[in-house]
């Protein structure tokens, strides 16, 4: 098969992965060698849908023998199959790369007789980019779940991330989604094995990132969000991702409806708060079906469920408490502790504005010199009467 | 009345705004800036007096300056070099207003861009680094004869050397051309040198780049794969990837097809 066809096949089928992120703190250094990384992610081109492609995204195989419910390239579906040899993906990848096309490769892959001879295949494109190409830039590689552990060792010395996706919360989840996978013995294990590898001293910074779909396996977010928060804590994970489920023909799920498009954007807010904000995950609010609120800020609703703990005083309260506030982010919350630190206070909501809160939400949470700033009460009114309106535009759709 | 005259560097213009203190019935002006008066005044250059002086005479006369040894201040100085490059000639009032409030206020009021100026500051430093990231990753290079890498690039700011260098770093081994068309500019490295110039035919050096590279061809056939049309977005496709960053882009071309 011709390489254009095979792009077409292998990048298709991996653009459901979700990870754009090149930021990284492991350095490959070949001196002369070409390319380098950065602690910040540099794109390359947008598609229509908003996304920005940075990485050469591609399989290594469509061909599989695993059976998830959900994939395109399960072994029971009829479509065309097609490897790259180490070989072509190494050249078209580095051949990318001189042309500025790329910020660095992303490589994953069905399993194509057995997972260790895919991994060999994968880790051999890997090594002819490092050391024939002498490549020093970005290289996010997936671990195959069930992966032996040398060939895990060897994709955390080659890449400077690498990823197992944990797709559902729970192998009780998994259960729903594939017969063949064990989400603690094929998965949490080897994420177990990468944090290890990653403790070591010569293990020159490798990151761990994963991958939750969202919707595919009945989940709702109070589970996922539980069980990220698990995964962060036990295996020191830098980044959660989520890919929203989407049925494809002829799968066992195509009749299953696609998850709500809001979820997934809602479930990247509640990773940021407890990444960045240090939230915990008893913090977040849910329905009743244990989603996250679909219309409202997701750190509004936690604050609105936590009335006790406002109003905050700026020109006091420390830089967690601020971080807790809505509209004030984490610069801003620096900005404001860096000020009273050089004993500047915050004397009126357009000086807060202007250093960067959002005082649309801000000014209901906190006081400033001890004088409230807003009305709590007007603010839970004007999101009832929003609830009541959009309610009332629903039944009059019918 | 006297000029104070600086380069535009953070350590220049600073010496210069301590100087006009210390120094009565003074005005800054930039070396680069044109002169708009028709006296001439007696000048003093700024860069041919040392730091150290400078700062010894300031201290005396109004005390410390606190935040010359504020850990922000490396980064004060960074964002300083950076505004020096945007295309607006009211950078320089700017940068020396900036200055003065933080020697009146403080170096934290204005970073944190609790003042208009700081603001105002900050936006310009952050539409230079704007410029030279989206430059950094827009920028399509075409490997040539020679270990050459040819590409074109499309600054709003004066930011062609500091793109080139990226490039530098990240293939050493390759001689460097960008071509900037806006600007009417070439910048070249050849691995030894580095050199600006106005191509008598530019149009002609930036088609120099091969149509039929089969490479180029691969990169269309895989962007169009990653397209996902069930999330359709371009609102935030045109909000990181602006018109103005259009540069001949293949990529460019696929969504202004989705945007019709
Ligand atoms: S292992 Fe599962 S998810 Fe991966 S390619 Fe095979 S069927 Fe798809």
């Amino acid at each position: 098969m011709e390489i254009t066809e095979k792009l077409k096949i292998l990048g298709n089928a991996a653009k459901y992965d979700i990870c754009a992120s090149t930021a990284t703190n492991k350095k490959h250094h070949i001196s002369g060698g070409i390319g380098n990384t950065f602690q910040h992610t540099i794109c390359h081109s947008f598609t229509p849908d908003g996304r920005c492609v940075n990485l050469l995204k591609v399989l290594m195989s469509n061909e599989c023998q695993g059976d998830c419910f959900y994939c395109p390239s399960r072994s029971t579906m009829d479509i065309p199959r097609t490897s790259f040899t180490p070989e072509e993906l190494s050249k078209l990848f580095i051949e990318f790369y001189k042309r500025n096309f790329v910020e660095g490769l992303f490589l994953s892959s069905g399993i194509k007789f057995n997972t260790s001879q895919t991994m060999e295949d994968m880790l051999k494109a890997c090594e002819i980019i490092r050391y024939r190409y002498q490549y020093n830039g970005y290289i996010h590689m997936k671990i195959l779940p069930n992966s032996p552990y040398s060939y895990v060792e060897r994709a955390c010395q080659l890449a400077n991330r690498v990823s197992i996706n944990a797709e559902v919360p729970s192998q009780e989840h998994m259960g729903k989604i594939s017969k063949s996978k064990h989400w603690e013995k094929d998965i949490l294990q080897r994420m177990d094995w990468i944090k290890n590898l990653s403790d070591k001293k010569d293990s020159k910074n490798i990151s761990q990132s994963t991958q939750f779909i969202v919707g595919a396996a009945s989940e709702n977010d109070s589970s996922i969000i539980q069980s990220m928060n698990r995964l962060y804590k036990t295996y020191s994970l830098t980044r959660t991702y989520f890919s929203t489920f989407v049925p494809i023909k002829d799968t066992p799920l195509e009749n299953q409806p696609a998850a709500e498009p809001t979820r997934e954007g809602k479930l990247y807010q509640a990773d940021f708060l407890l990444r960045i904000y240090k939230f915990k995950a008893s913090d977040f609010v849910f329905n009743t079906n244990g989603n996250l609120p679909s219309d409202i800020d997701v750190k509004l609703a936690v604050s609105l469920n936590n009335l006790q703990n406002f109003p905050k005083e700026v020109n006091t309260c420390s830089y967690s408490e601020l971080l807790k506030i809505p509209g004030i982010g984490p610069l801003t919350a620096q900005r404001i502790v860096t000020l009273r630190r050089n004993n500047i206070k915050i004397e009126s909501l357009a000086q807060l504005k202007k250093i960067g809160a959002q005082i649309k939400n801000a000014q209901f949470f906190l006081t400033i010199n001890g004088r409230l700033q807003g009305n709590i009460t007007f603010l839970i009114s004007k999101i009832e009467l929003e609830r009541e309106r959009k309610h009332y535009k629903q039944l009059t759709l019918f | 009345m006297q000029q104070i005259l600086y380069s535009s560097y953070a350590s220049s213009v600073i010496k210069a705004v301590l100087l006009a203190r210390l120094i009565d019935d003074t005005q800054l002006k930039n070396k680069a800036q044109e002169d708009d008066i028709l006296f001439s005044f007696p000048q003093i250059d700024a860069d041919s007096i040392s730091s150290k002086d400078i700062y010894h005479k300031y201290r005396q006369q109004f005390g410390e300056i606190q935040w010359l040894k504020d850990t922000n201040f490396s980064f004060f100085k960074q964002q300083i070099n950076m505004a020096f490059r945007h295309s607006k000639p009211d950078k320089y009032i700017l940068i020396e207003s900036v200055l003065k409030e933080s020697l009146d206020n403080s170096l934290q009021f204005v970073l944190a861009k609790a003042t208009d100026f700081g603001r105002k500051f900050y936006n310009y430093y952050n539409s230079v680094a704007s410029d030279v990231h989206a430059n950094k990753g827009f920028c399509r290079l075409q490997p040539m004869e020679s270990d050459l890498l040819i590409g074109k690039i499309n600054t709003e700011h004066n930011t062609g050397d500091l793109i080139l260098r990226y490039f530098i770093q990240r293939f050493p081994k390759h001689k460097i051309a960008l071509i900037d068309k806006r600007k009417n500019l070439a910048f070249f490295f050849d691995l030894e040198q580095f050199s600006i110039a106005r191509p008598d035919n530019l149009e002609k050096a930036s088609t120099i780049m091969l149509e039929n590279d089969i490479y180029t061809q691969y990169w269309h056939t895989y962007f169009e794969t990653q397209y996902i049309p069930e999330k359709k977005n371009t609102k935030l496709a045109l909000k990181h990837f602006p018109q103005k960053r259009w540069n001949d882009m293949f990529e460019a071309d696929f969504l202004k097809k989705h945007l019709e």
